[in-house]
């Protein structure tokens, strides 16, 4: 059922005839945003109606004027730098004056998605930034790059630490991807349109997610709120992309009441070869569908159950930088989470999930006629995780917080690889040795507010088994080291402390220190003959591998005069016992690979950086945000610079907004790559600059029409961190129509 | 009639290859002789399919006494 632009312009006639029969039973309310502090008053304050696309933004006075249908419940103000304000309708009346708080330095970022209704700041939110994809919307945030294999599944770094380093979680779940060339991150098995934010937390002085040493991402798709005045809202979107030839559509159901709320989500999407200025990238295109559907009920006034089951099904992904692609690859989860609130009590907020997620994925060049070694070869894989956490939040007197999260989880991992010569027999091995591991940990956090400072300390232990189950498997990894061994243990304590001090109203500054160590994942410990098509080299593990610890240092600033503000973050990472693949001596020579490498620990390497942004507002309606970030870093022991770091690379965004039409210019870009990681066959990659233009219509309270340009100038060009010879896409037009609606339900 | 007496003394030497790969495999250990003429040794196998095994034998003096491919499937 692929889509094309006429079923688009069909379903786009059919929503605008439709919609005006649904504008009914409406008031406004009209009022004034404020600081709390100072009560200046606040431009460009984002207002945005829970569950419809209606919103608009504060004038130059911090006026505001919204019609709100009655069926919604909530409106959200939100600012970037602020802390945002959520109302119910019955708390609002004409000529109200809101008070936002100001938002201090914050060790997360929250990356607003899809049509959430928590607009936690303007800059990170993707209808507000012109993004198209979850890929885009990650990398718009400074520090963060991603490792592009071909057009599907990126795999994020986050300040240059990726792979075992860092955590991807969707909806607080665990989540290990199937594919053994890290070809499908967790961020590949869920649909933009189904999220609605993406929490980032860079380096490990935040580890509440688990143990890792370079930070975590958490994906987390929208639920439906329960609503005192019970009501069905639903929605749909279509959209078609040029160069990409890509369409997909997409469309929801949710249902909310005083004690049950469900909602309902499909997405399915096509993209064929996409269009470079060079002509069609071959191997690029694939296909993907994704289902969701969550219920909550309230079981009390102050307590909820929140089920979640997710699908996402992918298939006939291209991965141009490779020799290889994915036959298919399937994603299954549920979830529970039971959730208490209490406030003013002891225990303020208390939560427990419970969940299982399952991962196929199945690579192979069925497709290729350019083989490695002239032959086909199948190479698939699947994990298994199951796993709770419980978490809490306590407010043991004026001033002081606690914070806690207990997790475990258990995780098994298996991946072979089939090769099919011509006329001898076909070769097996096994490349991931169905790994399971097991894991327990608890993190606590205690943060105390004294004047203008602000003091916080944190503490994780963690406590990792690992076993290697596969007989074939254990037998590969001892031809060549036959005393290694097939379970390991790593216990992982880290922690982290520091302080926030608001100098003056305008100036706030911070620093901190964490210390914090990981486990080696299945293919540092125990991976078998894995060729990587970066550097061309075979991978082997090691079972003797020690854990890897960082210590970090970090500098937080801000700085805010009236709307505008400049943050600034400078970090120090040094490792010990860093892991990386260190060229293995070996008599095997093999014809098709450059050699043989071992994951081994450096004994020396550091890692630092800065990041830079800049919110700057222009009289009413313009607004300028912009961004930089840089990473440079050593590995002693090789005399080499670490991989996968991006040098001076930014954005820039000036921003109109009006009532109906808002728009975006956005130039993006980076300097030339002249550090590159020598062993691991990076290169000097140049320079580039990218122009987008978007657009966005209002067209009525329910139909949000954009237009975009992407690489508007057609620029030929790769970012440092994309493998391969494979370009990005040429200019590319986007048309999107979305539809939301809400109306109030029968009771 | 020939005759086929056990030989003790020998040395030897043993590489592997996969046809198809291009390769051998590490984790090979040289036959050590045991008496009566017979030899032990070990060889690694990386993977299933198609293998081929050289020895190679060699006098007291290491003249080379010649080679002995054997292919099999595993």
């Amino acid at each position: 059922m692929p889509l094309n632009i006429r079923n688009i312009l069909l379903v786009s006639v059919f929503l605008l005839l439709y919609s005006p029969a649904l504008i009914a039973n409406e008031f406004h309310v009209s009022g004034r945003v404020v600081d709390a502090d100072t009560g200046e008053p606040l431009a460009h304050v984002g207002l945005m109606i829970d569950g419809c696309a209606r919103g608009t933004v504060s004038d130059s006075d911090g006026k505001f004027w919204i019609r709100f249908p009655a069926a919604s419940n909530q409106v959200t103000f939100s600012l970037l730098g602020y802390k945002p304000l959520t109302l119910n309708s019955a708390q609002l009346r004409d000529d109200i004056e809101i008070a936002l708080q100001i938002r201090g330095l914050e060790l997360e970022k929250v990356v607003v998605l899809g049509e959430s209704v928590n607009m936690e700041s303007f800059r990170f939110n993707r209808y507000q930034t012109g993004i198209s994809t979850t890929e885009q919307a990650l990398e718009s945030v400074e520090g963060i790059s991603l490792m592009r294999r071909g057009a599907f599944g990126q795999e994020p770094s986050i300040r240059g630490m990726n792979g075992g380093q860092i955590l991807l979680l969707v909806d607080g779940m665990r989540v290990h991807g199937a594919c053994t060339d890290r070809m499908d991150p967790a961020t590949s098995y869920v649909d933009l349109d189904a999220l609605g934010e993406a929490t980032l937390r860079m380096g490990a002085v935040d580890t509440r997610d688990g143990a890792m040493v370079g930070g975590s991402i958490n994906l987390n798709h929208v639920s439906q709120p329960l609503s005192e005045n019970s009501r069905l809202d639903y929605g749909a979107s279509v959209s078609y992309a040029d160069a990409l030839a890509s369409t997909r559509g997409s469309a929801y159901l949710g249902s909310s009441s005083s004690h049950i709320s469900y909602r309902l989500r499909a997405a399915y999407q096509q993209a064929g070869n996409y269009r470079t200025p060079q002509g069609t990238q071959p191997f690029s295109g694939h296909e993907k569908l994704n289902l969701y559907g969550t219920v909550r009920v309230g079981l009390t006034q102050r307590q909820q159950l929140d089920l979640l089951v997710q699908t996402d099904d992918a298939w006939d992904m291209g991965y141009a930088a490779l020799p290889m692609d994915v036959g298919y690859a399937r994603f299954r989860a549920g979830s529970a989470r039971w959730s208490a609130q209490q406030p003013a009590h002891w225990i303020e907020k208390l939560s427990a999930s419970l969940y299982h997620n399952r991962v196929d994925h199945w690579m192979d060049d069925a497709t290729r006629t350019e083989l490695l070694m002239s032959m086909h070869m199948d190479m698939p894989g699947w994990t298994r995780t199951s796993g709770g956490t419980i978490e809490s939040s306590h407010r043991p007197a004026s001033g002081w917080q606690v914070l806690t999260r207990l997790e475990a989880f258990q995780t098994r991992q298996f991946a072979d690889m089939t090769m099919y010569p011509d006329g001898s027999a076909e070769m097996y091995l096994v490349t991931w040795p169905d790994v399971q591991t097991s894991s327990a940990g608890a993190w606590f956090s205690l943060q105390h507010q004294r004047g203008p400072y602000k003091f916080h300390g944190s503490f994780r232990q963690d406590y990792v088994n690992t076993s290697a189950n596969d007989e074939q498997g254990i037998q590969q990894l001892r031809l060549s080291d036959p005393s290694a061994p097939d379970t390991r243990n790593d216990p992982l304590t880290g922690g982290s402390f520091g302080v926030d001090w608001q100098i003056s109203s305008m100036i706030e500054t911070g620093f901190s220190y964490a210390y914090a160590m990981r486990a080696p994942n299945s293919t540092e410990a125990y991976g078998y003959y894995l060729y990587v098509a970066s550097d061309g080299f075979l991978y082997s593990g090691n079972p003797h591998i020690q854990r890897e610890q960082s210590h970090q240092w970090e500098w937080r600033n801000s700085i805010r005069v009236n709307a505008s503000r400049i943050d600034v973050s400078i970090f120090h990472n040094q490792f010990a016992d860093y892991i990386y693949g260190q060229i293995a001596e070996s008599d095997v020579t093999v014809p098709f690979a450059n050699g043989w490498k071992q994951y081994i620990n450096a004994s020396r390497a550091y890692l630092q950086g800065m990041e830079i942004s800049l919110l700057q507002p222009i009289y009413s309606r313009w607004l300028i945000v912009a961004g930089a970030s840089l990473q440079h870093g050593r590995l002693m022991d090789e005399d080499d610079n670490l991989p996968n770091l991006s040098p001076l690379r930014g954005h820039m965004m000036l921003r109109w907004t009006g009532l109906t039409f808002s728009g975006n210019l956005r130039l993006r870009g980076s300097l030339e790559r002249d550090n590159p990681s020598i062993i691991n066959g990076e290169n000097h990659s140049p320079a580039y600059a990218v122009v987008d233009v978007q657009g966005q219509w209002k067209l009525n309270d329910m139909l949000v029409f954009r237009l975009g340009i992407e690489n508007l100038l057609d620029s030929a060009y790769q970012e440092h961190l994309d493998w391969g010879q494979a370009i990005r896409p040429g200019r590319t037009f986007r048309l999107e129509l979305r539809f939301n609606a809400s109306q109030p339900g029968d009771g | 009639m020939m005759s086929f007496p056990n030989v003790d003394g020998l040395t030897t030497e043993i590489e592997t290859l996969m046809p198809s790969m291009g390769h051998g495999s590490e984790g090979n250990v040289a036959p050590v002789g045991v008496g009566n003429g017979r030899y032990q040794g070990v060889v690694g196998l990386s993977m299933t399919g198609d293998w081929e095994i050289t020895f190679t034998f060699f006098d007291a003096s290491e003249v080379e006494l010649g080679q002995i491919v054997y292919a099999f499937e595993f």
